[in-house]
């Protein structure tokens, strides 16, 4: 009697751990199914005063500082948006800088997305042959106003047809203006040290490196003619690259471009790279170049900015921003840099190699309830980032509840961000900033430049360095004019989704390509592997790639 | 068939017990195993497994054309195999020559502080690294400078990577073993030694023939482990610590997976090669415990 009632109990405490383990799972794999289960009952009308739920996923970001009390999950700006559209916002996740990309990945191979996040075109494509993501054309029809609709379609349209597919609206491109030129940027303290002319062809680029290298003004003893860093190729480095040198050369990195009959080819495989490459390797040679640059990412190798060992380094226009962290110290302006546009290896001028102006975009989960809240934030972003003039209560969305500029960066707090497809900055500020008249000022962004600029100019924030040497009159931006009005600049021809045998063998192809172009950068091999290398691409897919690209061309011409 | 029927009677609570362990095991180990059919699919995350179309042996297909496929292996094999040959000897000996000291607080401060680097991660450690055998400012060739040796760029030359690579996982790893030697050796019978002692066996010749084959059977089971990570070279490690220069000597089966299945999301893709080595260290791990029975007369299991 005693054993049996013993071994139930047994029993009784297997089958109920045994039960609690399967519940727990059987939740777990219910979940993702109860927002659809939910759509059947609340589809459709929802009311005007009533509060609607959009979820996403968020970045946290270093400059992003919260007030006290506040978070993610609770904010002024989230707060704010509630009160204003009836949205509100909630994050399944939150991630870094560093993870976000890797999160994101799982989150759509788990088939457990946000009603809105941003994706990469490659995702866009994937997301909509997975069926996972909305057609929003007619959301966006309905719910986007007249100025959100023009505000998109600045650049003629171009941007808000990347994101159509076979006629359907499937994403919001996260645009910014495509016009977006890098610059030389040179210690003009050290140039005038050295009594060197200002860099006007790719040769004069050359001998002020040699004569940084050699003469040593920074009195390191461990000068450097250029910084380069360990990515230099990849679009996203902005300073410490290596782009705007091959464009220099009239060479570009992974580019669609027209040949001389009007069919694309790949810039990687021209024999403009070749020559930069072989400019580059003899850099090297002479030491011009960090031979440990391969192992370096930018931070590390802007130390040598920051410690005078380098004064020449190419970069995009917030370059300076980058810099300042080394010009500036204890108060006081302890270097001095130039910026000037990219020089030419020859008589006909270097052309800027430019995207289209969108690399993500935002998305609308298929099983998103309320994709009309979506277009709603769009609505309400465009109007609060574009206003000269903010109301108090738009303040508290660029800057929190105290509704005062203190560097705490709550913009990054709304969860859908688009911008300017044009801009006219390289007209309007240089003059503005040099005429201090604030009445030239067309937009909210010039408005803010133009305000840190005079901070720096009439004293009062030396930290300020940065803006004026992006802005002000012989700022980055102030080159733009003449580089937009002679066409300086080249654009890539294809912006579709990566073709068939691009998604198998892409990745191969810029492996090989990075590892021969370091080769030869660091003089490991000669440069008449390029010539191989151009061989072994063609060979590897890249005949094919170019193939579907040229038939994807001809039908969207 | 009685004695069968009184031993099931006798022992159903007991086997009852077993089952919460094998539902978790089954739910945690062998229902995942099912994502394998990936391997065989073009994998759409909103399809899952039963809706994503099938396409056959494709994915290994395209990992057999794959052009550097068979350098990728290579640097794999060679990688792992000389870290687990190292990462067996140094432990052992630092094991055996811990062993002989008299001093107790010396020996414990020892092994703590060996054991110590294996805590860091490998993120924290490259960059650590980079510094310390930087070519123009690292201690490391600074200190060859001293006997008149030119600075070798240690992570960006393909003749030392592999072993820049062995010799920082070793470093990072023999504390960890050292510690597992170390129990093996406190089981060992003391009387043995006397015996030895008796017998006119010094120091060196007591190592070789008592303590040596006392430990025989952990290494065996040790080897016979780490056989099976033969295609694991440290995914961790050599991903932060390499670049474009050394891939023709870093890049291993790990950084070509992730390059591929994560950065292109190409799922199926990976999971075929993650299935492939599956089955690699199946058969290594295979073949390494009948070895090990049929030369050391040794059954882990």
């Amino acid at each position: 009697m005693r054993r049996k009632s013993k071994a139930l109990l047994i029993l009784l405490f297997v089958l109920s751990m045994a039960l609690t383990a399967c519940g727990g799972t059987k939740e777990e794999a219910q979940k993702p199914a109860e927002p659809a289960k939910e759509q059947t009952q609340t589809t459709e009308t929802p009311k005007e005063n009533e509060v609607i739920e959009v979820s996403t996923v968020s970045q946290s970001d270093p400059y992003l500082k919260f007030d006290e009390g506040e978070s993610f999950d609770k904010n002024a700006v989230y707060d704010q948006y509630e009160k204003d559209l009836g949205v509100k916002i909630t994050n399944k996740w939150i991630a870094d800088v560093t993870q976000f990309k890797e999160k994101l990945k799982m989150t759509i191979a788990s088939n457990d997305i946000p009603d809105l996040m941003l994706v990469s075109a490659t995702q866009l494509k994937e997301l909509t042959e997975a069926d996972m993501i909305m057609d929003i054309t007619d959301v966006y029809d309905k719910n986007a106003t007249e100025d959100t609709k023009k505000f998109l379609t600045m650049d003629g349209g171009m941007q808000m047809k990347t994101a159509t597919i076979d006629g359907k609206l499937m994403g919001i491109p996260s645009s910014y203006n495509p016009y977006n030129f890098q610059y030389l940027y040179v210690r003009t303290d050290w140039l005038k040290k050295l009594n060197l002319p200002e860099p006007k062809t790719m040769q004069d680029v050359l001998t002020i490196a040699e004569a940084f290298k050699t003469k040593d003004p920074g009195g390191t003893g461990k000068p450097y003619g250029i910084a380069v860093s360990k990515e230099p190729f990849k679009v996203d480095t902005g300073v410490t690259g290596l782009r705007a040198f091959l464009n220099g050369y009239h060479a570009y990195e992974n580019l669609w471009m027209e040949d001389a009959s009007g069919n694309l080819v790949n810039s990687d495989i021209q024999p403009q790279v070749k020559d930069a490459l072989k400019a580059l390797q003899d850099m090297f040679k002479k030491g011009l170049i960090d031979p440990e640059f391969a192992v370096k990412d930018t931070e590390k190798e802007a130390e040598l900015l920051y410690n005078n060992n380098v004064g020449l380094v190419f970069g995009a226009s917030w370059t300076p921003a980058q810099l300042v962290k080394g010009a500036v110290k204890d108060g006081k302006v302890v270097q001095e840099w130039g910026v000037y546009p990219i020089p030419s290896i020859d008589g006909s001028p270097t052309l800027n190699q430019i995207g289209i102006g969108v690399d993500d975009y935002y998305v609308i989960s298929k099983q998103a309830k309320n994709p009309e809240g979506v277009i709603r934030l769009l609505n309400q972003w465009i109007v609060v980032d574009n206003t000269m003039t903010p109301t108090d209560e738009q303040k508290i969305y660029l800057y929190g509840k105290d509704k005062k500029e203190k560097g705490n960066n709550y913009w990054l707090l709304s969860p859908l961000r688009v911008g300017k497809q044009l801009d006219n900055n390289g007209e309007i500020l240089p003059k503005a900033i040099e005429t201090k008249d604030p009445s030239l000022l067309q937009t909210a962004d010039q408005k803010g430049r133009y305000e840190r600029a005079m901070k720096f100019i009439d004293g009062s924030d030396i930290n300020m360095w940065w803006e004026p040497l992006i802005s002000g009159p012989n700022g980055a931006v102030s080159h733009n004019p003449k580089i937009l009005q002679n066409k300086e600049y080249l654009q890539n021809k294809f912006y579709g989704a990566p073709t068939p045998t691009m998604a198998d063998r892409q990745e191969i192809l810029l492996k090989k390509r990075d590892e021969i172009y370091f080769k030869i950068i660091m003089n490991q091999v000669s440069v008449d592997e390029f010539d191989k290398f151009v061989g072994e691409w063609k060979k590897l897919g890249g005949d094919d790639i170019t193939k579907e690209v040229n038939e994807w061309y001809a039908s969207h011409k | 068939m009685n004695v069968l029927t009184r031993m099931w009677k006798r022992e159903w609570p007991l086997h009852m017990m077993l089952l919460p362990g094998l539902i978790l095991v089954l739910i945690f180990c062998y229902y995942p195993m099912a994502g394998i059919m990936m391997a065989f699919q073009k994998y759409i995350p909103n399809k899952g497994l039963f809706g994503s179309p099938f396409i056959g042996m494709k994915n290994f297909q395209l990992l057999i054309e794959y052009p550097d496929i068979g350098r990728v292996f290579l640097n794999t094999i060679y990688i792992a195999v000389m870290k687990i040959i190292a990462g067996l000897i140094v432990p052992i000996t630092i094991a055996i020559l811990l062993n002989e000291l008299r001093k107790e607080w010396v020996k414990r401060t020892f092994q703590t502080l060996v054991y110590l680097p294996h805590f860091l991660s490998w993120v924290l450690l490259s960059g650590i690294l980079v510094d310390i055998l930087s070519p123009s400012s690292g201690i490391m060739n600074q200190f060859l400078s001293i006997f008149g040796i030119k600075p070798i760029f240690f992570l960006g030359d393909n003749a030392w990577f592999p072993y820049v690579m062995v010799i920082s996982d070793v470093w990072k790893e023999f504390g960890f073993g050292t510690i597992v030697y170390l129990a093996a050796l406190t089981g060992i019978n003391p009387s043995l030694y006397e015996a030895a002692e008796i017998d006119g066996a010094g120091r060196f010749k007591q190592i070789l023939n008592v303590t040596l084959p006392g430990m025989m059977p952990i290494i065996i089971l040790m080897l016979t482990l780490n056989i099976g990570n033969v295609l694991n070279a440290g995914f961790e490690q050599i991903f932060n610590l390499y670049s474009p220069p050394v891939y023709e000597s870093a890049d291993i089966i790990d950084t070509f997976v992730y390059r591929m299945g994560v950065q292109q999301a190409q799922f199926g893709f990976a999971t075929a090669v993650g299935l492939l080595k599956s089955i690699v260290s199946f058969i290594f791990i295979s073949v390494s415990y009948v070895l090990a029975y049929r030369i050391a007369n040794y059954r882990i299991f």
